[in-house]
């Protein structure tokens, strides 16, 4: 093995996920419009219609897709009636992505609003059924005063 | 107040995977012992158990765990909720990690081995039904040698796209 080779590759966090998406072309179209997505590169199976792998990337960080194949297994969540993992995305101005996301055709599952915990946040769900948070953190707290802020809204909530 | 207990924007990167797991705990310690993560925050439900919310410190990334509620339709693969993401992980030791793994209980989906694109790649499923790849880089190829050995991959497996004969 080469020493010179980066063994964690520039630009590239420890954790990206990798989503399994309907219809890869016109979900790589719905990423750049909704979330200001950057195309970095694209390779479609030997079929030419299904994708094979993507990467894109949204703000500092990356992100990859494949298609759906069954025959490996590989499903997106509308396939599999919903999903366990929400992609989290914290930007500087959460209403005017949260705008943009919606008018690309995103569906809402929270919509945005100052949360207990300090952030403007919301939900929205993409046409494979991946799930998006997205927030701008707009007021500081320490995690004792988060801790306070939580309980004080379970006790209204359980009331 | 104490400034370092701030919870930091600067500190994020723009994406972070949120999971929704059965047995927050039990997972944080895979996480940290597998994966070598670091717990720096957590808040309990009011029934004083379930976790609503945990932050840990996975290499430079954040990842962010919650319990099941199913009654806000929060559920982890193991309750059912197959998921369509794997979260990849990149690593300077990918075999160090990878063995670590499998020795904590991990489901090898896809054995480590060195991939056509240039990286030594595993997948795993851990034991909350989570899956994982990881990869250290092992070769630098330029887009042109990528996209011939994807070809080369392409042309090995059309079995992926070709329909079953009784579809």
């Amino acid at each position: 093995m080469a020493s010179s080779i980066k063994r964690v590759p520039e630009g590239h966090h420890t954790i990206s996920p990798h989503l399994t998406v309907q219809d890869g072309a016109r979900i790589i179209d719905f990423y750049t419009r909704a979330f200001g997505a950057r195309e970095i590169r694209r390779s479609m199976a030997a079929d030419g219609t299904s994708l094979l792998h993507a990467e894109l990337q949204i703000g500092d960080s990356k992100f990859f897709l494949n298609g759906e194949f069954p025959q490996m297994g590989l499903t997106s969540p509308l396939a599999r009636g919903g999903t366990s993992v929400v992609i989290h995305l914290y930007v500087e101005d959460v209403d005017s992505l949260y705008r943009q996301a919606v008018d690309a055709g995103a569906k809402v599952v929270m919509p945005l609003a100052d949360q207990f915990w300090g952030d403007r946040y919301g939900v929205v769900e993409d046409p494979s059924g991946h799930r998006w948070s997205m927030a701008s953190h707009v007021k500081d707290m320490t995690f004792e005063e988060m801790k306070r802020a939580s309980e004080a809204t379970a006790d209204h909530c359980e009331s | 107040m104490c400034a370092k207990a701030t919870k930091a924007l600067d500190d994020f990167h723009t994406i972070t995977p949120h999971l929704t797991v059965r047995g927050v705990n039990e997972a944080v310690k895979f996480y940290e012992q597998v994966f070598g993560a670091a717990e720096l925050f957590r808040n309990l439900a009011p029934d004083g158990k379930s976790v609503m919310h945990v932050e840990l410190l996975l290499g430079d990334s954040r990842l962010l765990l919650h319990d099941e509620f199913p009654e806000r339709g929060l559920l982890s693969p193991l309750g059912g909720q197959a998921t369509g993401v794997v979260l990849h992980l990149i690593f300077e030791d990918v075999d160090l990690v990878y063995e670590r793994a499998v020795e904590a209980g991990a489901t090898i989906v896809m054995p480590l081995q060195d991939c056509f694109w240039g990286d030594r790649y595993a997948i795993i499923v851990d034991p909350f039904g989570h899956r994982w790849s990881m990869a250290t880089r092992i070769e630098d190829l330029s887009p042109k040698q990528l996209k011939e050995r994807g070809n080369e991959f392409n042309a090995q497996h059309r079995d992926w796209t070709e329909k079953k004969p009784h579809e």
